[in-house]
């Protein structure tokens, strides 16, 4: 286990760690299953491990008005088990589901009929989706599919769904390759899409919890509505209340048949794991996958912002102010640029916003700025944000971040600076090499995102062609009042909310 | 007969067919044997100071990192100064050392990529430290310099204490983080130090001086335990351990005992009202055990089996999967190394099925302890772990971390073994009999954070339920001494001779006074001119109509609520706020010598000032009496323009109105600035006025 390493250490020696980094790609390579799903491994043997990761190329940008948060709702029944797993009896079971999706189907008909629904009716549809639902419990074997992983070590069995991609991660001991294989490629096969309808209160709760008790929740999803006119983008990846409540099962099916396809999947495996050992695995298992069409892109292109939007939130938590300024995607030449003025204006104690909101004029107990919001793959924004210090106003706050924008519009940052961010992005960089899953996740995130995993290793190159000309520029351009959305929560006393 | 063999033969076939056939694919998987488990060679000493070290080689990546971990944590906090060890961990990183500034500190790690953090939990402390190998030789040597000579430096404490109590201010805007915090108190009572807050009132306590007093008592090397790892040679970096950390002087005093914990919880139904949440958030539980107890093997698996195992416990399958009651549930009995651990179970769901979820709870928990376990549930439990121990191996940072969290415990530094050992050995009669033994329903504390308006069913469906109040207390101001029968005597008396001095009786028969008033404001920084009318009608009532820069600005309080319009817009406002400073203002204080209810407690005489403490106004605050006997002065907490703190109000030009005497200039003070200035060009008293003007509120 040690040959390796010690390859790594000379050239660690031989060519600093642009060297390193040179060598670590070494141990990555890739292949692609005839049904066209590409497959990365990232070969580290130092412990018996594993991590994997399923990247699906469809987040909320691929919903549209009716159907918001099914990205998010399919992700959670792939943990609902299959015909197979998790049944008891699936012919029984099936006829049970199509009951209960039937009884679903009229309930909801007669409620949308709003005020004029009949009362006495919907209490008796809705006393029989009730029964049906419970009648398709019963044949269920609970939670099988994380029960049957996690007993055979399985560790941080979870998924995440964003505006661009939901993926789905696992960490295994090196033995239960085929386990994994076998239960990850099932789920997209043959998805039992069970205990649907119980799934959605779940979500339900899960929405109240990240949104609608959540003062930072409730901001972030104004905001968006209030950035996007036109884009996807503008509504929160879990969705509407309502659509979550009125979603059916073939809704569902549907949108799993359109999008988990091979073709729109990568998988990235990071661990105690050999390519050509792997290789026949994933054919036996992956391979099952139907070959079928890419859904069709997402073409609404948001256009230009007119004005500056604003809104404001009164509400019994405390003050908390967010701008932002829509920029390009992550393949956009300017991107770098902006990945740099992150860090020189926001990230730790020598950025120019804790120095000047946090440290010096005592404004904001945290200001910085980040990108990624809400996703990578279409144009997204740069958000500033501030959370004031007690007794000092949002407005305070915005009107020191402007000023800051402006000595970026019009002077050009120190060379110091710009060297701390490209010693900064090489040290990151090392440091994600640390996690078999960030790298795994990093692998496949460049492969769907960037046009090739390989690009992690020249996202450097892109960083350390970033000159201080170009930092003024792109602020010049884009930091303008026009292209600004501003939220804010303003405290208002409990109870006293209008 | 041999169709019969064959027949047979076929039947068997079948059979196994069918056998194989009822095995589903996951079931007939042949795993390879696990290759062993490496352990990484961890070298150890101890310095003639005391501080032991441990390191380990890893040079998978040009990385390292450490941790020092310490005796020293919140617990140990005084309680009129809750918050000291939070506070002096954050300047011990930010306020740099003897020999370099903290923002020179800043440039000088952030330069490299490196890192230097400190940072205090409830039993002990850390600092620590990362960095690429190349800068291990000047960044190693400044960690040694954050622990062992820290500045300390004056603005860095001030600007440590102002961000706690920043987030002191917002530590009830998420309720995640209200439930535990509170239920801690509740379960353990308020002045637990493992349960004790800091307040402003305690942070405004703690100064520089008290950083130093700290650091001098806990940051001793025999309290001290350090861990390194990454791209090292152990050889040449004991050497550097050794410049760094050798000359570190030994306490030689005994390390202070953590405090005891005893029981002293009241089982019952506790509530605090939230208004912006549409779920109620739940913890519900008593204490737990220590870790040194012989059936924490038993419990943990139990605990695997019940809640902490995420999809595969019982409360996640039934509360979650099953009932859809809440997107994220667990629970168990909980294990501390230095007292019996706070066993809880957590969850939230909509405000119309609280109760439900509450009880559904207690029904799992009945039916652990009535039912018990099965043996599938423990050869899953027990599986499980087996097969993820390996995980605790796939990271040599996280290996001598852990050994490094044993040692400070006195635990074994192997214990991760002995409990893989134990954990084999558990029966499912064990774990029917700690479910017994450590649940207890008749002690459950039960404590709900929700919107009182949207539970329904409601609470009291669970038990009386008692009001939990989450209201963070406002900075104390003084502390008074305790009122004696002659202060009080005193107090009453000069307030008296105050009263009398103003009016005498006249001031009972006043109703109101209108006033009309230049003044200059500051408003971030600036003095702001303005003028306009002020009209106050006792007890409640105040409304003000301000002209600043050509804007009207009108505000009111009917004494209920209160609202402020300006060209932007008409919103409401805190009433509490306009009332308090009616209460506490000139004219009403002195009308209420004598007054059921409201206390005067002489204090002592200061800078010509007699000071006396005003009770039973709202708020406490303290008023001064000048040499003529006049009121002169008021002191309380508010808000200042650097958050909260104590405002001096003070007053002068005093003449007389229809006989009562009035002050006709006032200027408030806050951290011994002017932010306000009044002078009054003309005052009536009893101005007629409709009630409705006073109203409006939306």
């Amino acid at each position: 286990m040690h040959k390796r390493l010690f390859v790594v250490l000379l050239l660690l020696a031989a060519f600093g760690f642009a060297g390193a980094l040179d060598e670590l790609q070494k141990n990555i390579s890739e292949f692609t299953l005839s049904n066209g799903l590409k497959v990365i491994v990232y070969e580290d043997h130092m412990a018996p491990v594993f991590s994997a990761v399923t990247y699906a190329d469809v987040g909320s940008v691929n919903e549209h008005v009716g159907i918001t948060g099914l990205a998010h709702i399919f992700e959670h029944m792939a943990f609902k088990g299959t015909s197979v797993i998790g049944a008891t009896d699936w012919e029984k079971e099936k006829a049970a589901i199509e009951k209960e999706e039937a009884a679903f189907l009229a309930f909801r008909a007669e409620r949308n009929k709003g005020p004029l629904a009949d009362p006495g009716k919907l209490k008796a549809l809705e006393a029989d989706f009730q029964a049906a639902k419970e009648a398709s419990k019963a044949l269920v074997e609970g939670n099988a599919f994380a029960r049957i992983v996690e007993r055979e070590g399985c560790e941080g069995l979870n998924a995440s769904t964003s505006f661009d991609q939901t993926q789905y991660y696992y960490n295994f001991p090196s033995n239960k390759v085929e386990l994994w294989a076998y239960m990850e490629s099932e789920r997209f096969l043959d998805p039992a899409l069970r205990e649907f309808h119980t799934e959605m209160e779940v979500i339900s709760e899960e929405r109240r919890m990240g949104i609608e008790s959540q003062p930072t929740g409730r901001l972030f999803e104004e905001f968006l509505g209030a950035a996007y006119l036109a884009h996807p983008y503008s509504v929160f990846v879990i969705g509407h209340m309502s659509d979550i409540q009125n979603m059916s099962r073939a809704d569902a099916m549907a949108f799993y048949r359109a999008h988990y396809i091979p073709r729109n999947l990568v998988v990235a495996v990071a661990g105690d794991v050999y390519p050509e050992k792997l290789k026949p695995v994933m054919e036996k298992y992956f391979g099952r996958l139907e070959d079928r069409p890419l859904p069709p892109a997402v073409t609404t292109v948001e256009p230009p912002q007119r004005g500056e939007r604003r809104v404001k939130i009164k509400d019994p938590s405390q003050p908390f102010v967010i701008m932002g300024y829509h920029k390009g995607a992550f393949n956009d030449p300017d991107d770098p640029v902006f990945s740099a003025i992150t860090d020189i204006m926001g990230e730790g104690r020598t950025s120019r916003l804790y120095k000047r909101l946090v440290r010096d004029e005592k404004l904001a107990l945290a200001a910085a700025a980040f990108t990624g919001l809400p996703g990578n793959k279409y144009p997204g924004l740069f958000i500033f944000y501030a959370v004031p210090m007690q007794g000092k106003t949002n407005a305070e706050n915005e009107a020191a971040i402007l000023d800051e924008i402006e000595k970026l519009k019009n002077e050009p940052v120190t060379a110091e600076e710009l060297q701390r961010v490209k010693t900064r992005a090489k040290a990151d960089l090392i440091r994600s090499m640390q996690n078999p899953t960030g790298i795994a996740v990093q692998l496949a995130f460049y492969e769907k995102v960037a046009g090739g995993w390989q690009k992690l290793f020249t996202q450097l190159e892109r960083i350390d062609k970033v000159t201080a000309d170009d930092i003024m520029r792109v602020a010049k351009q884009y930091f303008i009042e026009s292209n600004r959305t501003v939220a804010e929560i303003e405290h208002a006393e409990e109870g006293g909310a209008q | 007969m041999t169709r019969r063999i064959l027949w047979t033969l076929a039947i068997l076939a079948l059979a196994a067919f069918a056998l194989a056939g009822d095995k589903k694919p996951y079931e007939t998987f042949q795993y390879p044997k696990l290759a062993d488990i490496q352990l990484p060679e961890v070298v150890q000493f101890t310095l003639p100071n005391g501080l032991r070290v441990m390191l380990v080689e890893d040079h998978q990546l040009p990385l390292v990192a450490g941790r020092l971990m310490l005796r020293a944590g919140s617990v140990f906090d005084p309680a009129e100064k809750a918050g000291l060890s939070g506070v002096a961990m954050e300047v011990l990183r930010t306020g740099g050392t003897s020999r370099m500034t903290g923002d020179e500190l800043d440039a000088f790690l952030e330069n490299r990529a490196a890192f230097i953090e400190a940072g205090s939990g409830s039993e002990f402390a850390t600092v620590g430290f990362n960095c690429l190998s190349e800068n291990f030789g000047e960044v190693f040597p400044l960690f040694g310099s954050v622990v062992q000579d820290p500045g300390f430096r004056e603005e860095k404490v001030a600007l440590a204490k102002d961000q706690t109590k920043s987030g002191i201010s917002r530590r009830n805007d998420e309720p995640q983080s209200i439930v535990f915090r509170e239920f801690s108190r509740i379960l353990l009572g308020k002045d637990n130090p493992y349960a004790q807050l800091e307040e402003y009132a305690t942070i405004d306590a703690i100064s520089r001086d008290d950083l130093k007093a700290f650091h001098k008592a806990f940051f001793l090397p025999e309290n001290g335990i350090l861990a390194l790892w990454g791209d090292i040679d152990a050889k040449k970096v004991k050497k550097a351990v050794q410049e760094a950390f050798g000359g570190w002087k030994k306490g030689g005093t005994k390390p202070t005992a953590y405090p005891a914990v005893p029981d002293l919880s009241k089982p019952g139904v506790y509530f605090s009202d939230k208004s912006d949440l549409n779920q109620g958030y739940i913890v519900l539980g008593h204490r737990g055990i220590r870790m040194d107890n012989p059936d924490y093997f038993a419990v943990e698996v139990m605990n695997k089996i019940f809640g902490t195992e995420g999809f595969s416990s019982r409360l996640m399958q039934h509360i979650r999967t099953e009932k859809g009651l809440t997107y994220g549930i667990f629970g168990g009995i909980d294990a501390e190394f230095t007292h019996d651990g706070t066993t809880t179970i957590y969850t939230f769901t909509k405000s119309g099925s609280v109760v439900e979820a509450v009880q559904a709870i207690k029904d799992e928990v009945k039916v652990l302890m009535e039912k018990g376990v099965t043996q599938e549930e423990l050869d899953r439990a027990k599986d499980g772990y087996l097969n993820k121990f390996v995980f605790n191996f796939d990271n040599v940072g996280q290996i001598v971390r852990r050994m490094q969290y044993y040692t400070f415990y006195n635990f074994p530094q192997d214990f991760i073994l002995k409990t893989k050992a134990a954990i084999e050995k558990v029966t499912v009669a064990d774990v029917n009999r700690v479910a017994k033994k450590y649940w207890h329903p008749d002690k459950f504390v039960t404590y709900v954070v929700g919107n009182a308006a949207e539970i329904q069913p409601p609470l009291d469906g669970l038990g009386k339920v008692h009001p939990w109040d989450i209201a963070i207390p406002k900075p104390k101001g003084e502390a008074a001494p305790e009122a004696t029968a002659d202060t009080l005597a005193q107090g009453l008396e000069r307030m008296k001779a105050a009263a009398a001095k103003a009016g005498g009786e006249k001031l009972a028969a006043i109703k109101g006074l209108k006033s009309a008033l230049k003044m200059t404001v500051d408003m971030g920084g600036q003095m702001i001119a303005m003028d306009g009318v002020a009209w106050v009608v006792f007890p409640d009532k105040t409304r003000v109509e301000m002209n600043m820069m050509g804007m009207k600005i009108v505000q009111a309080c009917d004494g209920q609520k209160a609202w402020v319009e300006s060209p932007q817009g008409k919103q409401n406002i805190p009433a509490e706020e306009m009332t308090a400073d009616l209460k506490r203002g000139y004219l009403n204080v002195l009308r209420s010598v004598g007054a059921e209810g409201v206390v005067f407690q002489f204090l002592r005489e200061e800078a010509g000032l007699a000071l006396v403490g005003v009770k039973g106004l709202g708020d406490e605050f303290t008023v001064g009496l000048d040499a003529e006997g006049r009121l002169a002065e008021v002191r309380y907490q508010g808000k200042t323009p650097n958050g909260f703190g104590t405002v001096v109000e003070r007053y002068s030009d005093f003449r007389s109105v229809d006989g009562v005497l009035l002050p006709h200039a006032s200027e408030a003070l806050a951290d011994g600035a002017v932010i306000q200035k009044v002078s009054v060009t003309e005052q009536s008293l009893n101005p007629v006025v409709d009630p409705a003007f006073f109203g409006g509120a939306q």
